[in-house]
Order: structure tokens, then sequence, then C-alpha cells
């Protein structure tokens, strides 16, 4: 009998213990994230700045020494690190946008493949560039689709630039198709690949976020999170699968009206 | 000008710099300084090259970048410092990733200084190695000038 009266409130006492612990845990993981992912904007942020403060500097004492061509490239360096610190800047305001469901569409009736076919002619130089094929296979029936274009064409860019980046040979693919009342998108290489487990996590915030970033390469790992946000808002939806028998595929969906 | 140069190169002649460093941008820019500067300066970009780097060049002074593909500074300074042929090359940490943690580990390691980049230009960077490696030559690069 005794038994009976204490076992209640010592089973909620243990269940209340274990749900305090494990709601810490939760908290200090995520604080920890937060904190690494804070570090590692902070190194993204301060590596082209430190180009552009060393490229200045140099140019402003050493002009005589260096000569017209090594000028000339310190100059590039200045610009090209000032469109990556913008690049950062502006992903990171994205991403507050989209964290605070303030993302802004200017959704009109848009010819899609043209659209696709536009982004792809950039990044198919930059493939062929890398010795990469190439390919693009696009639905011909799809005609207007109402979007916004720029916020898709930054969903795209993020989409291939990865695929250029992360594949060392075989191809790159576009290819879209009608399917349930939506256009789907896909975006394939032969690359790498994406582990199961990453696949869970690859959309969220801190994914690339850890103790050390492992290299420059991999950038502030917020594309595809902003690719996620603005596929959202659109209606869509985004995801990952394996691109048999190796690499990736990233597909994502619009709503066709 | 010329005189300087040839003098700055004389004097640091027998001086080598390896910079371990994935970011060839701020590589050149220390590169062309420290040159200047009259040391002769190497690279290796890749995090998993550089103990092989260390052991053929045998350089003065090691400048190692912390965020690397392949293997990390704070990995590569630890292989350094374990290793009894290569336990007293002299490393300094010159990076933009810097928390309390990670500086206090590379100096435990035995790091000789951690400078973050974003803090330095070229001309204090070449003016931290002079110091380091004892070199008096802007003393009378400047006597010259």
């Amino acid at each position: 009998m005794d038994i009976l009266l204490i076992l209640p409130p010592f089973l909620i006492a243990l269940v209340s213990i274990f749900y305090i612990h494990f709601t810490n845990q939760k908290a200090t993981r995520l604080k920890k994230l937060q904190n690494e992912f804070t570090a590692m904007m902070i190194h993204e942020l301060r590596s082209p700045l430190s180009v552009i403060r060393s490229s200045a500097d140099m140019i402003l004492k050493e002009k005589d020494r260096l000569g017209e061509e090594k000028v000339s490239l310190m100059i590039k360096q200045i610009e090209d690190s000032s469109s990556n610190l913008l690049s950062i800047v502006n992903d990171l305001l994205d991403v507050a946008k989209i964290e605070a469901s303030k993302i802004e569409l200017f959704k009109h009736p848009v010819n899609l493949n043209e659209l696709l076919e536009s982004v792809m002619e950039g990044y198919s130089l930059l493939a062929k560039e890398k010795g990469l094929t190439a390919v693009v296979e696009l639905d011909p029936t799809i005609s207007y689709v109402s979007c916004d274009p720029e916020q898709l064409k930054h969903v795209l860019s993020n989409l291939l630039s990865n695929a250029v980046k992360y594949t060392a040979k075989g191809h790159i693919c576009l290819r879209s198709k009608q399917s349930h009342g939506f256009v789907q998108i896909e975006v394939c290489d032969t690359g790498v690949g994406i582990t199961p487990k990453m696949r869970q996590q690859i959309f969220k915030k801190f994914v690339q976020a850890r103790e050390l970033p492992v290299s420059r390469e991999h950038g502030t790992g917020l594309g595809l999170v902003i690719a996620k946000g603005i596929v959202e808002a659109h209606g869509g939806k985004i995801w990952v699968e394996d691109n048999l028998p190796s690499g990736s595929k990233f597909i994502f969906t619009i709503p066709l009206s | 000008m010329f005189v300087k140069c040839v003098l700055c190169y004389i004097l640091h002649m027998a001086k080598n710099i390896l910079i371990i460093e994935d970011d060839l941008d701020i590589y050149n820019l220390y590169k062309t300084q420290l040159e200047l500067s009259g040391y002769s300066v190497m690279n290796v970009s890749a995090g998993d090259k550089a103990i092989d780097a260390v052991r053929e060049h045998k350089p003065d002074l090691v400048l190692l970048d912390l965020v690397l593909p392949g293997k990390n500074g704070l990995e590569i300074l630890q292989e350094i410092k374990e290793d009894s042929e290569l336990r007293s090359q002299r490393v300094v940490m010159l990076t933009n990733f810097g928390n309390e943690d990670n500086i206090s580990k590379a100096i435990e390691l035995g790091a000789e200084d951690y400078i973050m980049k974003y803090n330095i230009v070229p001309e204090e960077l070449a003016a931290k190695v002079s110091t380091l490696l004892g070199d008096a030559s802007d003393s009378v690069v400047k006597l010259m000038s």
C-alpha cells in the first residue's frame, strides 16, 4: 500500500528529472552549435577583410616597388574579396529574413525553361573549365510559372555552384519535369555525394558549424538554408537523394499555378 | 631603392619562410612583402602535405594557418612538436580563426606567437618575422634610406 502511494510521485519526479536533464542537454548542444557557427562566420568575414586591408596597405606603401602588374593584381583581389564579403553579408541577411518569415517574393509569370537555361549557361562554362560535362534536360511542355525569378535564380545558383564545387569528374545536370501540379527541378552531380545522416541535417543553419572549419572551400554553409527558405516561400519543397551510382541529386518543386 | 632590396636580400639570404596557407590571395600578399624584405618564401596549401614540406625544406620559420583542407593547423603543429626530427621547428600561427581555446592550445603546443591576419598588414608581419628571426636588417635598411 505504502509503495502504491509513493510510486506515482516518485515516477513523476523521475520523469521530470530526465526531462530537465535532456532539455538542458539539448539547450547546451544548441548553444555550442550557435557559438561554433558565430566563430565560423567571423572567420568567413575576416578572410576577405584581411585581403582587402593588406592589399590596400601594400598598394599605399609599396606602390613604386611593386610595379604596375602586381598593383593591378592587388586591385583585382580587393574587388574579388569585396564581392565575396558582400555575398556573405547578403547570405546572412537572407537567412535572417527567412528565420523571421519576412522573405519577400515578387512573383509574376516567368518562362521557366528560359530562366533555367540562362542560369545553367554560366555553370556549364565553369563545369567545362573543370573538365566536367554539363547536361540539360528540360521538359518542353513547361511554359510560364508564377515565381520570383531573382529568388529562383538564387536557389539554382546555390545548387549548381555546389554541384560544380564538389564534383571532380563526370557531370553536373539540370532537369525539369511536371509532376502532380508542380514543376520538379533536379540538380544532380557525380561528386562526393551526401551521407544519409547528413541528408537529414544539410538544410539546417548550423550544419557546417564545427570547432574548426575544415577548409575555405566549404564556405558558410548558408546556401542550402537560403534555398530551402525560398522554395518553401514559393509553396514548394526541397530535398536531396542519391544520384546513383555516385553523387547527389537535389530536387525542388514549385507550384505550376 | 635597388640598394635597399639587395641589402635586404643579402641580410636574409639564408632565411626561408614556409607559409602553410590555402588562401592564395593572402599568401601572395605575404609572399610579396616578405620577398621585398629579402626572405625566400615557399607555400603549401594542403594540410596533409604540410609535414612533408616542413621536413623537406627545413624552413627558418613556419607561418601556419589554422583552417586548412585535409588537416588543421593545430594538428600540424602537434605533429611537428611530437616529431623528434622536427621538434625544434619554429612556428607562428597566422590565422583568422581565434578563440581563447585555440590560442592557448597553440601556445601550449609550442607556437611562438598567434597572429590574427585581419589585425596585421604585410609590412607589420615582415617586421614581426624579422624580430622573431633576430634580423638586424630593418635598422640597417632604415639607416640606408
